[in-house]
């Protein structure tokens, strides 16, 4: 009998099994979860039927068939997570040629379609920086359709982002709006970033984790649980108390004297 | 599949769009495997076909549209401070989205004309909604500069009777590339008439409205000249420059000239 079987998968990822994992707050957990919805498609658009996924094929016998939905398959580039692309990736495939020889010989050509990526600069309001960073045409469409680089950043869904510098930024950009770091010196933009900014904002706890690999997570939990109940050995602790308590006969000593003379 | 760094089979595209040239295979619901030979195979409906092996086109794709060739779309954008050739602080227009992409808002000198942007900078666009001072639109600046440089050549006949009119100034400014309506011309209170020689290369001063906009009048100089006459080189340079009506002596002098011109050819023969 196999136990494994019979017993229901409750987690559906490996990481929500592990118990060293679940002692991390619960926000960070919630953000993991969020890392795994599927993202919008930026190569192909999804299929759909009558039926969410199915096709209604006889209308009298009500029979359903279901309609399979593959996005095309996609390759991860190099420096992905160190630039920002919006989704972009490198589809890998086949093409068929162009005479009809071959094709009706069933040839088909292996080929890889790499975006065009460039550098240019944008401008942030949070921080008061201009940042030079890697990216598509597509992704410069996105940014000027969120109406700025804050805007992309902070509102577009976790899911969506796809890139983990574009994830540090967001962690440093919800500190900087916890903290309200911004513009120390100019008061007008001051109050134009905090009312723009004012639905982003969260505290600088749950701030804090936002973009945060495993092992840094983890990193971070011990340095805050070290900080809680910090383990203090026994030596130190029964050495202060016989010092305290030594001070104490010192002072009662010296009493009984002052009161002797008088 | 094939590694990224062969070059030959790289095809450098920004996003694409793809179709699968032939959808992916499914499984019918009741089909479980079509070896199965019994009466199974013989109630089944007639759509439900055994599978065939068939070459595999899964990962076969179809191009369907490239965005790398797509125009940038124009952006409307808020200034936020005085730039030259396009608006004032506080205006909303419409500009190339290159122009607003790479220029204007990287330089923090106009932001987004969204519904948040409008609500933030109501103060800044109530300034320049109010502002006295403010010309009526991205040209007007360009224009009433252009304006007050100007020389218009008044050609008229030498033969007929003639009194300089609106459309007489309209003409003269179609020859330069300048589209005036009448309306916008205000002639001098005392009237010109010809023909006269000694009217010939004399200035008068006339006065354009730009956008019906009363603050924007300019002053412009007008230079009569008879069509029979011999129009000299450089005639717009050349000196000393006075008005058909003297009370206007005063105003042409400060007017902007160019730099004087003479001819030495010329003043050779005179003097012989």
């Amino acid at each position: 009998m196999n136990l494994i079987k019979l017993s229901k998968n409750i987690y559906p990822f490996g990481w929500m099994r592990n118990p060293y994992f679940r002692r991390l707050p619960e926000h960070y957990l919630k953000y993991r979860l969020e890392l795994t919805k599927p993202p919008v498609r930026a190569h192909d658009d999804p299929t759909t039927g009558d039926l969410l996924d199915y096709k209604l094929v006889d209308a009298k016998t009500l029979r359903i068939e279901r309609v399979p939905d593959l996005p095309v398959g996609t390759r991860e580039l190099g420096n992905s997570n160190e630039a920002i692309f919006a989704g972009e990736n490198a589809v890998t495939g086949f093409d068929l040629p162009k005479r009809q020889l071959y094709r009706d010989k069933h040839v088909r050509n292996a080929k890889v379609w790499v975006p065009n990526v460039f550098r240019t600069t944008v401008y942030s309001e949070v921080l008061d920086t201009y940042l030079s960073i890697l990216c598509t045409k597509h992704a410069l469409n996105k940014i000027h359709e969120a109406h700025g680089f804050d805007n992309y950043i902070l509102r577009t869904p976790i899911q969506d982002l796809q890139s983990r510098l574009a994830l540090k930024l967001r962690r440093k950009m919800l500190i900087a709006l916890a903290k309200e770091s911004y513009h120390p010196n100019n008061p007008e933009k001051y109050e134009i970033v905090k009312n723009k900014y004012q639905d982003c904002k969260i505290p600088l706890e749950e701030a804090e984790w936002i973009g945060l690999s495993w092992t840094q997570a983890i990193e971070k939990m011990h340095e805050t649980e070290l900080e809680k109940h910090e383990p203090i050995p026994l030596k130190v602790k029964l050495g202060k108390d016989l010092l305290n308590k030594m001070e104490g006969w010192k002072k009662e000593k010296e009493e009984k004297r002052d009161s002797q003379n008088i | 599949m094939l590694p990224i760094r062969s070059c030959s089979l790289i095809f450098r595209r920004n996003i694409w769009k793809f179709k699968r040239y032939q959808p992916p295979l499914v499984a019918p619901e009741n089909l479980e495997s079509p070896y199965i030979v019994g009466p199974y195979i013989r109630d089944r409906l007639p759509e439900q076909t055994i599978f065939e092996p068939r070459v595999r086109y899964d990962d076969v794709y179809e191009f369907v549209k490239q965005t790398d060739d797509d125009p940038v779309p124009p952006m409307k954008v808020l200034l936020l401070e005085n730039v030259p050739n396009l608006g004032v602080a506080g205006e909303i227009l419409e500009v190339p989205g290159e122009i607003a992409r790479y220029k204007l808002i990287p330089s923090q000198q106009a932001t987004y004309a969204s519904d948040l942007n409008i609500k933030l900078y109501s103060d800044l666009i109530q300034k320049c909604l109010n502002n006295p001072d403010a010309p009526s639109s991205r040209l007007s600046i360009v224009t009433t500069e252009k304006l007050k440089s100007q020389f218009i050549l008044v050609t008229m006949s030498s033969d007929t009777s003639w009194t300089i009119e609106p459309w007489h100034i309209r003409v003269a400014c179609r020859r330069i590339g300048l589209v005036v309506p009448e309306y916008a011309i205000k002639l001098p209170d005392k009237p010109i008439s010809g023909p006269n020689l000694d009217y010939e290369m004399k200035d008068f001063v006339i006065q354009i409205t730009v956008n019906k906009n009363p603050r924007e009048t300019v002053n412009v100089r007008c230079v009569v000249h008879h069509v029979k006459e011999k129009l000299l080189t450089e005639w717009h340079r050349r000196v000393p420059r006075t008005a058909i009506i003297p009370e206007q002596q005063t105003l042409l002098d400060s007017m902007p000239k160019f730099e004087p011109y003479y001819d030495d050819d010329e003043d050779k023969a005179t003097f012989e």
